[in-house]
């Protein structure tokens, strides 16, 4: 009898390893099959039936490097996400901070219209500005046009952190002399830590995965690599090993990132969605 | 020095409700406000790129829009396959979440899994499913034929494009709402469930009349979350298929933009932009109304 | 003895190819020493050609030159909203069938005609009149000069030769012709793979540059005498008919979807008899690394049709930005000259660029190296016949072939073609633009 409840058990539960792998391939699938893509040539890439099994080259990686410069192109991402992050955080924590606590719900809708806005509309009056600001090929212009995107998504997400942090503790702050500032400084914003963090993390990897205005607002010196990886597409040819090569190296640093903070970006996208 | 700084310090506390959100939405306003005057402006004069100066021509634009077949496409495209991918995204989701909702070895994995697709830059992921879906090369096909089935056209047939195009788009972002829904099943109380178990309910009953009005909340701030993208959806379908075959794949947002860019009519593409818009305003404004309201049963 | 006089022999003419600008020059190359200049150019095989020279004549002028590249589509969009912001883009590459009357109208397009004749900026070794006239009036407007051909371009029908030879089937010289051979092949598994007959473009408005070709064969037009369109002209529809029937049965799946890329690649895996596109991809057919059919290809101009054998030809061309600076539109102007020498003309032909100079094809060097005298021999044949209008002749071109790309899409699919193009033609006679 026990045995029997055993063996219903290990049934079960290996009923549902299966389900679960079977859940877990369509992700997995699609990245190896980008890894797969870099490490074959051309000629393999266009064979039918495709090929599982072949002996790797990494022709193309080196080609991603050494003709497309590829380094030039990831560090250019590195520092433009770094960048909107950064202003995004040092703009958008008091916002958040004083939504929260003042109940400014309407600037919140506000902030978040700016993100409703099409962005194919700003490709035009972007790029005149900023030739007349003379910022063309700047990370300067790259960041702030990413800030649209980035901006909202700290404040939205921040203004949850904020709602719970308990409005005593600032009260008691106030008592021992702190002025608003202070205690916004030293006590609200180690609490929010986790928060910061969170938002912070979503906030680069939205930047990092930016492609239209990088598009048309960078040149040769502050390409990003969303835009780099259509450098592969040519005249009458697409080269897929190459496309393979350069979008592992642009999704797999992100990718990997998120994996290692995938707990913070669970509960930022989570108190999103979970706040009133 | 040190009093002034003390004045400052004074005033922003009196203010805060005023200094704190001022740097982020001055900013905000000159990032946007400026070119979405500009477009809102070009909405209402006929100008080709380079020839000359906008000229301004009232609502022309918008009675030219309700004429335009290619409109019409226009809306039904994003409506086919922004209602088909948030749906399947909505349910997939929660189902997925249903699954792993419970204790068990590898859930760590599982989530880690679940990131990467969130995290993977659209116009690199979409060039490899571009390459996928190939119907002469790619490799769904052969998957498709491996099994015994047969192969699909994919993006290149005008039937069976926007389910080609949802099934990407479901890849990238399901799991992220799987995530969310996870994340808020196991912060629902205990004690309705206790209680409907005592009642003697069945798992489905419990499902429906248990979790689902608890997690209703967590399903519709998703799904705005998600509608807010999804809406404009650009790189995907920009990269797979350009609004083809034909104008197939071609949603009002694309339009818009191949009136701005590749036709070079700036005016009518802002007036079709403007629209696009206000399709977005409107329906997260619904949404929100949705939201409130699930959250006051 | 012999083997060292060559040695010596070469490494003599390798310094004189090296130096001879500078020494034959009898203009100032130094004269904007210092001046940036800045070129968007598309990704085309002449700019993966002439990239990496770019030092040499950095080196010879003291310019520097940034070239900024991208694929087509972002190409496009990016310089048109860079010279509308009157950026600082100096020059560009530019297809002037497609563009040149709406940038020349946006003043986007500088004349070049005062510097070709002003000796002190072009060497009398440059030679304008070496330069193919079709495509040169192609890269004119209102007699005036505003490119010079780097690419001139025509369609070939480039064939598997050896499974023609294997199966003898006649290269097709007449539409029938055509016909009855994508037919013979179409659905035979040769060597394990169940072949197509053909592969064409059938993306919509990308397809237009190459239906346009049975457009003129079979005797229609885009527009008529009247300049209202022509597109649903019995001739036209004929034309849309013929070419959608091909792809529908005699090609690939999902006709609809294949732009240039797919349509080659599937060329190149071996699994189409033929392909009908432009001659410059001869270069991707060829390369073993990429290409399964390499040595393998024959290459013919288009079959003749109802009205006779009609090829279009295109050209791109290096032009100046209206919106630069004079002594900028200069330093253009030394860049635009040396890229279009007669060297690098000639060596952009034999990395497969075909070339816009009559001395480059006729050129000893150039016949001594030919693999595919047919390939030569159909370009040359196609410059000779083509119809320079390749082009709907409007201001609006995108939109207009855009609208006479969803007739193709509609053909491919086997929809009723009369109807779509009757639609198409009133669309058309309400929105092109002169």
């Amino acid at each position: 009898m026990a045995t029997g409840r055993r063996m219903t058990k290990l049934f079960k539960s290996t009923l549902f390893y299966t389900g679960a792998v079977a859940l877990c391939l369509p992700p997995v699938f699609v990245f190896v099959w980008m890894i797969l893509t870099g490490l074959k040539t051309g000629v393999q890439n266009i064979s039918y039936p495709p090929q599982f099994i072949f002996s790797p080259t990494l022709e193309n990686y080196r080609a991603v490097f050494q003709q497309y410069n590829f380094f030039k192109y990831l560090m250019n991402s590195l520092v433009v996400a770094g960048l909107a992050t950064g202003v995004s955080l040092l703009l958008g924590l008091p916002a958040a901070y004083s939504i929260a606590k003042y109940r400014q719900g309407r600037i919140g809708i506000l902030i978040l219209v700016a993100r409703m806005t099409p962005f194919v509309s700003y490709l035009l009056p972007w790029y005149i500005i900023f030739r007349y600001l003379n910022l063309i090929d700047t990370y300067t212009a790259l960041t702030i046009t990413h800030l649209i995107i980035t901006l909202p998504m700290v404040i939205w997400l921040m203004i949850s952190f904020f709602e719970s942090v308990p409005a005593e503790l600032e009260d008691a702050a106030k008592i021992d002399g702190c002025s608003g500032l202070q205690s916004f400084l030293i006590i609200v914003l180690p609490l929010v830590r986790n928060g910061i963090a969170t938002s912070a993390i979503i906030s680069f990897i939205f930047s990092w995965n930016q492609f239209l205005f990088s598009l048309i607002l960078s040149g040769p010196n502050t390409k990003t690599v969303p835009v780099a990886v259509y450098n592969f597409i040519s005249y009458g040819k697409i080269d897929w090993a190459g496309i393979g090569a350069a979008a592992t190296l642009i999704v797999l640093p992100v990718s990997v990132f998120a994996f290692f903070v995938r707990k913070s970006i669970v509960q930022g996208l989570t108190m999103g969605a979970l706040k009133d | 020095m040190k009093q002034f700084l003390g004045t400052i310090s004074r005033f922003i506390d009196r203010r805060q409700a005023l200094v704190y959100p001022a740097p982020a939405i001055i900013a905000l306003f000159l990032i946007v406000v400026v070119p979405i005057g500009y477009n809102l402006y070009l909405a209402f004069t006929k100008w080709t790129i380079g020839l000359g100066d906008p000229r301004f021509i009232g609502v022309d634009n918008f009675i030219e829009l309700f004429g335009d077949e290619r409109v019409l496409n226009g809306v039904k495209v994003m409506v086919y396959f922004s209602g088909l991918s948030l749906s399947i995204e909505l349910i997939l989701g929660l189902l997925i979440a249903l699954y792993f909702h419970r204790q068990f070895k590898g859930s760590e994995i599982v989530q880690a899994i679940y990131i990467f697709p969130f995290a993977a830059t659209p116009v690199a992921v979409a060039l490899i499913w571009r390459i996928m879906l190939n119907p002469e090369i790619g490799v769904m096909n052969y998957l498709l034929e491996s099994i015994g089935l047969p192969g699909s056209l994919w993006v290149s047939s005008a039937r069976t494009v926007i389910p080609a195009l949802v099934l990407v788009d479901v890849w990238k972002w399901t799991p992220m709402i799987t995530l969310i829904v996870l994340a808020g099943l196991k912060s629902l109380p205990h004690d309705p469930y206790e209680a409907a178990r005592i009642d003697g309910a069945n798992t489905l009953q419990i499902f429906w009349y248990i979790t689902l009005p608890l997690i209703r909340p967590v399903l519709i701030a998703a799904l705005m979350l998600r509608s807010l993208d999804n809406l404009k959806e650009f790189d995907i379908i920009y990269t797979i298929t350009q609004g083809g075959p034909g104008i197939a794949s071609e949603t009002l947002y694309l339009y818009s933009y191949n009136v701005g860019f590749s036709f070079f009519k700036a005016g009518y593409g802002s007036a079709l932009m403007v629209v696009v818009f206000l399709i977005v305003l409107v329906f997260n404004v619904v949404m929100n109304r949705m939201r409130i309201n699930a959250q006051d049963i | 003895m012999q083997k060292k006089m060559t040695v010596v022999l070469v490494g003599v003419l390798l310094c004189l190819g090296l130096v001879s600008p500078v020494i034959a020059g009898d203009i100032d190359w130094m004269q904007f020493k210092g001046t940036e200049i800045r070129f968007l150019m598309n990704k085309h095989p002449f700019t993966s050609f002439i990239e990496p020279k770019v030092a040499d004549f950095e080196r010879m002028t003291g310019i520097k030159v940034t070239l900024e590249v991208f694929p087509e589509d972002q190409f496009r969009n990016k310089r048109m909203i860079e010279l509308n912001a009157g950026g600082t883009v100096d020059g560009y590459m530019i297809m002037p069938g497609q563009a040149k009357l709406h940038y020349w109208k946006a003043g986007w397009l500088k004349p070049l005609d005062a510097f070709i004749a002003d000796a002190s900026l072009t060497e009398a070794d440059w030679d304008v009149k070496d330069f193919f006239a079709g495509p040169m009036k192609g890269s004119s407007i209102e007699g005036k000069q505003i490119g010079i051909v780097i690419n001139a371009e025509a369609s070939l029908l480039s064939y598997r030769r050896d499974l023609f030879d294997r199966f003898k089937v006649k290269v097709p010289e007449t539409m029938q012709e055509l016909e009855q051979a994508v037919k013979f092949f179409t659905g035979k598994a040769v060597d394990g793979i169940k072949m197509v007959g053909i592969t064409l473009r059938g993306k919509g408005a990308a397809a237009t540059s190459q239906w346009v070709d049975f457009l003129y064969s079979f005797g229609g037009s885009w527009t008529t005498a009247q300049g209202k369109s022509n597109l649903d002209s019995p001739e036209s529809i004929a034309a849309f008919k013929f070419y959608g029937d091909l792809l529908r049965n005699y090609g690939p799946q999902g006709g609809t979807m294949l732009h240039w890329a797919e349509s080659t690649s599937i060329f190149m895996e071996g699994k189409a008899a033929m392909i009908f596109d432009a001659n410059v991809f001869k270069s991707l057919y060829e390369n073993p690394k990429e290409s399964k059919v390499a040595g393998k290809v024959g290459y013919t101009t288009i079959p003749a049709g109802p009205a006779g054998k009609l090829p279009h030809v295109s050209n791109w061309s290096l032009a100046i930005s209206g919106t630069s600076k004079p002594d900028r539109q200069k330093a253009a102007w030394l860049f635009v000259q040396w890229a279009t020498n007669k060297e690098n003309v000639l060596g952009a032909l034999l990395a497969g660029v075909p070339a816009g100079r009559a001395s480059a094809w006729s050129s000893a060097e150039y016949k001594s190296k030919d693999e595919h005298p047919d390939w030569t021999a159909g370009s040359l044949k196609s410059f000779e016949i083509g119809q320079p209008q390749w082009n709907p002749p409007v201001l609006n071109v995108p939109e207009i072939r855009d609208i006479t790309g969803l007739v193709i899409v509609d053909a491919i699919e086997g929809k009723d073609v009369v109807q779509s193009a009757k639609k198409a033609a009133a669309v058309m006679n309400k929105k092109m633009e002169l």
